[in-house]
């Protein structure tokens, strides 16, 4: 077993701060905390949707929603819509809420692949109709949504709470010297040294302490490897500033559409190898009408990867550095904040056992292979045009869990599955309302319900019925937002 | 990755009837459960930990009053051992530690512990949650939940859960030839096909074919037990509401009191004390309440095993491994790997990353207990052929160090409890302070009035046995409620 006093973070991106902020804002009185970091970090910073788990998050680092709601220009975010997967004039709707109805808890997708002739399954999808009409159901606020925001303002947020309660060492690390797979010291620039008991590696993709020689390739698996990102200001706010983020596929990947209070941050996904940057950025200025332009763009690019033990010796990697699948379906962030978790479950009495790096490393590993999976399940049965997407269709494998999935969806006697994996990132209720959508035939009719249950049908009625009135009853996310920040505020 | 849609528990013991009732519930299996024709069960455990009660409701969703009434229940407010360590100790280990109340509001909170340290010649356990009221057979009906674990028959819990759940499995009585794929042969002549098979034959294991196991014979000393039921003479005095272990020349001597009996037994090493040498010893200390013949003998040697989930075969119970009978371990483990392996199957499948998981899972929790148990050994100064072995061959975890060396300390002592039922560095200093080992004063508790603000606590506790407010004999108790 071995005692830890002292935890060593290199590097000040997001992932740094937020370990950080988690462990010296948790354990404050247990242990202390410093952090590395030359200077104002040069922050990757894809990441500004947040998934569900957001507000909770926070909460548990001790900060309230009255806190740091407009400090990092939240918006609210019902879910995802993504335009043009699959077919160019399809649109699927990634909601945070799932229904299941009556006593036998029926999935309400599974209710609906009996109408799937007379509904469109987005109609009757939580949060999608009012989200589309820019709309807020404000009794779900706490429960099903998340936060658009913005990342650069979240760590400065961060920075200010938490530099008062850590040391923090404005350097660059001139040299790591290590003893076996431990770390032993840090050089720093100016000649001194720092220990540590366990060190984070947030170096993002420099991965200066975990070591880079010892990375996953995912690049059979994943297809974009590069991102063109930018922001772009509001035009007419009542219709772009939706309550959620928009994923379009388009000519040579796909485009993500943010918008925060101030400004919508949008990037391109593609693949370099397939497309020119410069072709993406000519594309991208075009799609939206010259209202960026292509010196404001900033390259980013990675190759899809994890490293193969996310804890080595004493050393933990968390954030990029960890590895990066892609920006689709915000999983960076998230990823960073289950690692956190982990590491504190690992370290629960600040002290940990020769075993745990194995339980971190198996479950972190569950979580970026299970969210490969639903990724990559994203670019299933597309027939759009284009090198890009001709590469997709040539390389795309169906993973097991899809296989998987589908069959239940098809098999009209069994209830989808919709429970948490315990390591993984997205649940079966998560697959479920995508594959509907994406699947290129019609599913099954399910009735595996008929023999045991006789509420299921009128509660879906019922549903049906609360469903319409939630949206009539919606509010305009325009006046929640002035209502945070401010009506003067909100003109601007 | 696998589907799991057919699940074939082998062995009707404790381990198979707790899987087939939490898998039951959670899950979306189909199960079937195989139990040999004249089923024998080991039955050794009988005192629980905090977390089976809680199983018991959450994960299998039963009533407590059902079945506390029908287990023959009497409550757990911890365990005392006596003559541990040294000749004459008690320790006490209650199921959870209080903070030092007089601390101003705004600060943080001060453990027992480090205020204790400043004021060492005071009773530690009289400062300890429940040991007053304990030592005197009361109940505190107002740490009923947080602070009572039970005491439970353990044939009475199988035939519970069959009675429940017997309808809605495929139960079916026959001895097993062979397991080829994922095909069962019984001697019945039937044959079984599963997804999954959950092997609780107990020590026999007789699924698994592959097993990497874990010697712990150099860790653990003791490696037999004789028990047999003991009837109360007084019953007022005899129904403790704890459980007692008592060091003795040829090992330990558990004592847990059931609603009608008491369950004992002597725990030795068979290879320093013959088992007729040990049944005699254990006859007399109960004045020969029981006579050798009505003693039954349990010989084990401890190991686990590190693949307990290994292809289709998951070993649950004693056939994935046993340490001993000190601190419940047993039942603590079949709970600990039956949670583990419902929360992996609740989705239908199960692929490389959940067996993964599920050993080291396993692996971790049995390490921990290892530890845990072994630093019950640390000290002793009886002088007897079995406790020489002991000190002889003592060899002291890492995790002991770490603790010993957080107690030498001046700081602050971080005491939370385990990671669900296992033991964390709360319990660790708990044994290790009431075992003699040297607790560091913490200067910065240290105050004047420390010794009789402690003195205060005591005597609130005498006073409230004397008022007798929320208090009830443990008898009484059980006599009303279970």
């Amino acid at each position: 077993m071995k005692r830890v006093k002292k935890l060593v973070i290199v590097g000040g991106g997001t992932a740094g701060w937020i370990a950080a902020s988690w462990f010296s804002r948790r354990w404050s009185n247990k242990l202390d905390v410093t952090i590395i970091d030359k200077s104002a970090p040069e922050r990757v910073g894809v990441g500004e949707a947040t998934l569900l788990s957001f507000p909770q998050v926070m909460q548990n680092m001790g900060y309230r929603v009255e806190e740091w709601f407009t400090p990092i220009d939240a918006t609210y975010k019902a879910g995802i819509l993504f335009p043009g997967w699959g077919k160019e004039d399809n649109t699927i709707w990634h909601p945070f809420g799932f229904v299941s109805i009556g006593e036998e808890n029926v999935p309400m997708y599974d209710i609906w692949s009996n109408y799937q002739d007379q509904y469109d399954i987005k109609d009757l999808s939580p949060l999608y109709r009012s989200g589309r009409n820019n709309c807020i159901e404000i009794d779900c606020v706490k429960d099903t949504y998340a936060y658009q925001i913005d990342c650069g303002k979240l760590v400065r947020f961060l920075q200010n709470r938490v530099i008062p309660t850590v040391e923090y060492i404005q350097s660059d690390v001139t040299k790591v010297v290590r003893d076996g797979d431990d770390i032993e010291k840090l050089l720093l620039e100016d000649g001194s040294e720092v220990t540590g008991d366990l060190y984070i590696d947030c170096t993002g993709w420099k991965q200066l302490l975990i070591g880079s020689d010892n990375n996953i390739d995912y690049s059979d698996r994943l297809f974009i490897d590069s991102a063109l990102a930018g922001r772009v200001n509001y035009l007419d706010k009542d219709t772009e500033q939706h309550p959620y983020t928009d994923c379009q596929a388009l000519e040579h990947g796909w485009r993500w559409r943010i918008p925060t209070k101030s400004r919508i941050g949008t990037g391109y996904c593609f693949n370099r190898s397939i497309t020119d940057p410069d072709v993406v950025a000519d594309a991208f200025v075009k799609h939206w009408d010259n209202r960026i332009s292509k010196d404001e763009l900033k390259l980013l690019d990675w190759k899809p990867q994890r490293v193969k033990d996310f804890w080595k010796g004493n050393v933990v990697s968390i954030g990029l550095s960890s590895g990066f699948i892609e920006p689709l379906e915000s999983t960076g962030l998230a990823l960073m904040i289950r690692g956190c978790e982990y590491l504190e479950e690992c370290m629960y009495e600040c002290a940990y056992t020769d075993y745990e790096p194995d339980v971190y490393n198996i479950r972190m590993r569950c979580n970026f292979e299970s969210a490969v999976d639903y990724i990559n399940m994203h670019y299933a049965y597309s027939k759009r045009q284009g090198k890009f997407w001709d590469y997709v269709r040539t390389n795309w494998k169906k993973s097991g869990m899809q296989q998987y999935m589908e069959e239940e969806i098809n098999d009209p006697t069994v209830r989808t599955v919709q429970s948490d994996r315990t390591s993984s990132f997205f649940g079966g209720s998560n697959w479920h309302a995508w594959l509907v959508q994406i699947m290129d035939t019609p599913i099954s009719k399910k009735t595996y319900w008929h023999k045991d249950a006789d509420d299921v049908m009128p509660r879906f009625t019922r549903y049906l019925d609360k469903l319409d009135i939630s949206v009539l009853e919606s509010t305009k996310q325009k006046i929640l937002i002035q209502e945070w920040y401010g009506q003067k505020n909100s003109m601007v | 990755m696998r589907l799991i849609k057919e699940l074939v528990i082998v062995g009707g013991g404790s381990a198979g009837w707790m899987a087939a009732a939490a898998l039951l519930k959670e899950s979306h299996v189909n199960i079937t459960l195989i139990d040999k024709e004249v089923p024998v069960p080991l039955g050794v455990g009988e005192a629980t930990l905090l977390s089976f009660e809680k199983f018991m409701r959450d994960n299998c969703g039963f009533d407590p009053n059902e079945f506390l009434a029908e287990l023959d229940a009497g409550l757990k407010a911890g365990i005392l051992f006596k003559e541990w360590a040294h000749s004459g100790n008690e320790i006490w280990l209650p199921f959870y530690w209080l903070n030092y109340p007089f601390i101003p509001e705004e600060d943080p909170s001060v453990s027992m512990v480090d205020a204790w340290s400043t004021a060492q010649n005071i009773d530690f356990k009289k400062l300890e949650v429940l040991y007053q009221c304990s030592m005197s057979n009361i109940i505190d009906k107002t740490q009923l939940g947080a602070g009572y674990a039970v005491h439970i028959d353990c044939i009475k819990l199988i035939d519970y859960i069959q009675t429940k759940i017997k309808d809605k499995i495929t139960y079916i009585n026959s001895s097993v030839e062979q397991l080829k794929g994922d095909t069962l042969y019984l001697k019945n002549g039937e044959k079984i096909r599963g997804d999954l098979f959950l092997d609780c034959t107990g020590f026999k294991s007789i699924l698994k074919e592959e097993r990497d196991r874990v010697d712990l014979t150099d860790r653990l000393y003791v490696d037999t037990a004789v028990a047999g039921p003991i009837q109360y003479e007084d019953k007022d005095g005899e129904f403790k509401p704890y459980t007692t272990t008592t060091a003795v020349d040829h090992g330990w001597i558990w004592d847990t009191p059931l609603k009608s009996r008491i369950g004992t037994g002597l725990v030795f090493n068979r290879n320093i004390t013959p088992v007729d040498e040990a049944k005699e010893y254990f006859c007399n200390f109960w004045n020969n309440r029981i006579t050798p013949d009505e003693l039954r003998v349990i010989d084990w040697t401890p190991y686990y095993d590190k693949n307990q989930w290994h292809g289709n075969v998951v070993s649950i119970g004693l056939s994935a491994g046993f340490i001993e009978p000190l601190e419940s371990t047993g039942l603590g483990l079949i709970i600990e790997s039956i949670k583990t392996l419902t929360k992996l199957l609740n989705d239908g499948y199960c692929n490389q990353y959940d067996i993964d998981y599920f050993n080291n899972r396993m692996v971790f929790s049995y390490e921990q207990c290892i530890d845990y148990v072994n630093s019950h050994y640390s000290k002793s100064d009886i002088k007897s052929p079995f406790w020489k072995y002991v000190r002889e061959n003592y060899k002291m975890s890492q995790t002991q160090e770490v603790c010993l060396s957080e107690m030498s300390s001046e700081n602050k002592t971080l005491m939370p409890g385990g990671k669900g039922f296992i033991f964390g560095v709360g319990n660790w200093i708990h044994w290790l302070i009431q075992a003699g080992y040297h607790l560091e004063p913490r200067p910065w508790i240290a105050h004047d009035k420390m010794e009789e603000s402690l003195n205060h606590l005591v005597a609130c506790e005498d006073r409230k046995i004397e008022i007798g407010k929320d208090l009830i004999g443990h008898n009484e108790f059980c006599n009303r409620f279970l």
